[in-house]
């Protein structure tokens, strides 16, 4: 009997630690930003576990203007919308775009970034990709929820392409370690990170394009904040003026659009 | 495509960094396995003794559970349950793995205490035993060493589940992977490593209960 006294007793300890953890981590009162942290170079974690990257400095500098304390809060893109509609966190800012879907759901600031995309290919490949037209012949990647995504959902519906041409990937990576294997022929995605990518994975961008349904990325705030939105724009307004904004993009996304 | 490229380097000086998801994989598994374990047996104990509705209850919580996949759980705590109360992604992971498991745990608990003869318990109340007694003194110990080797399994399996938190961005060892691949981009080698730690907490586990199964072996 004793040793399952001793497992009960190591088991009570661990409840514990694991409420005062648990307790002690509630009641701060800061600003939560959710952020999707796998989208280099807009946001990711560096060596040191910090956020870093565009979207991240930039949510920062607006956090001090507005005398808050930033706090990051990580999560899978996909459950972004529905943690703010939950209130689960008070903005989001991950490189995302206004669609009439989304804007159903949350409201966006003003834009922050002009957003243009750029088609993936494999250096050695015999696949010809000067148009997004040309791109509809192939069998392509995109990444799940995305607006890239939402113009392949609605090029199928125009009958335009076969749904069974779209390969939808959770992860960036993922995708263009497939496009690299030649298990996918092509990969649109934003142009920063086309050309990061294809930097570090030997791809090639066989074009850059704008597509009808990629707005530029904004905040996301829940629904019917009308008074943070006009706080939030009038300092993004600011801080375009000051020249931060384009400071940014020399920092973060400099020889990409060389 | 070779596994150690140009920018291995990165992904092997990231080891540190993601050992320290650590913690919190082996603090979500244990505290998960801890509730599912006390749930589990309850529910056990309430399908094997309880009166007739308390069993159907119990059955149709092992059931409804059983059918849902633990994403579902997972966020059904943590973006609906935040109207109740609201809950961190770490609580709601223990909460969404510790439910999942009970599920589990309670066919493993049930499953070792019907595996103890019925003359034994009629026994202990012809010597004047209470049912109480009985079921604490004779039953419980037998069965739960009898449960060792299936609660092994499905430890193991929760150990690995608990990785499922990195949709709601708990750093725990696979998302900390993911930030090192988005950095590095080198999916092989960061999941190859990640999948040496998880191999490496299994082997401890599964030796640490086998350990234990033989030093609380009934002699004889």
């Amino acid at each position: 009997m004793k040793q399952w006294q001793r497992a009960g007793w190591i088991g009570f300890l661990v409840v514990m630690a694991a409420l005062f953890l648990v307790g002690s981590a509630a009641g701060q009162e800061t600003w939560v930003i959710g952020t999707s942290a796998d989208y280099p170079p807009f946001e990711s974690v560096d060596e040191d576990g910090e956020f870093v990257g565009f979207d991240m400095d930039l949510i920062r500098e607006i956090g001090a203007r507005l005398d808050r304390e930033v706090e990051i809060q990580d999560m899978d893109f996909g459950a972004l919308i529905a943690a703010l509609e939950r209130g689960r966190i008070d903005a989001v800012i991950a490189s995302m775009s206004p669609t009439p879907e989304r804007r159903e759901r949350v409201d966006f600031t003003d834009a922050y970034y002009q957003s243009r995309q750029g088609i993936l290919v494999h250096p050695d490949t015999d696949v010809e990709i000067n148009s997004l037209e040309d791109f509809m012949q192939y069998e392509f990647a995109v990444q799940t929820g995305t607006t890239m995504d939402d113009w392949a959902t609605n090029r199928v519906e125009e009958g335009l392409i076969e749904d069974g041409q779209i390969r939808r990937y959770g992860d960036v990576t993922v995708a263009a370690m497939d496009l690299r294997n030649r298990r996918v022929e092509a990969f649109m995605l934003d142009l920063a990170v086309a050309y990061s990518l294809a930097a570090d994975l030997g791809l090639d961008v066989a074009v850059e394009v704008q597509i009808e349904e990629a707005g530029n990325p904004g905040i996301l705030l829940p629904k019917g904040s009308d008074e943070e939105l006009e706080k939030i724009n009038a300092v993004l307004a600011e801080l375009r003026e000051e020249g931060f904004i384009d400071e940014l993009i020399d920092t973060w996304l400099r020889g990409v659009y060389e | 495509m070779s596994i150690f490229d140009d920018r291995a380097a990165e992904v092997l000086q990231s080891l540190p960094y993601l050992l320290q998801g650590l913690g919190v994989t082996i603090s979500v598994t244990l505290l998960a396995l801890l509730l599912g374990g006390l749930i589990g047996l309850m529910g056990a104990l309430a399908r094997v003794y309880g009166a007739a509705p308390l069993r159907a209850a119990a059955a149709a919580y092992s059931r409804t559970i059983r059918s849902l996949p633990l994403l579902v759980i997972l966020f059904f705590l943590y973006f609906l349950g935040s109207d109740i109360y609201e809950m961190s992604v770490f609580t709601s992971m223990v909460l969404a793995l510790g439910i999942h498991t009970s599920a589990y745990q309670e066919g493993i608990f049930r499953a070792g205490i019907q595996s103890i003869e019925r003359g034994q318990s009629e026994a202990a109340a012809a010597i004047g035993m209470t049912p109480f007694q009985n079921f604490f003194t004779i039953v419980l110990p037998q069965a739960l060493r009898r449960c060792i080797p299936y609660w092994g399994n499905e430890a193991a399996i929760v150990l690995k589940d608990s990785s499922l938190a990195y949709v709601l961005g708990l750093t725990e060892l696979m998302r900390r992977g993911q930030y090192v691949i988005s950095r590095t981009h080198q999916a092989f080698l960061t999941y190859l490593i990640i999948g040496l730690i998880y191999l490496i907490l299994t082997l401890v586990l599964t030796r640490g209960l086998s350990y234990m199964e033989k030093r609380v072996k009934i002699p004889g």
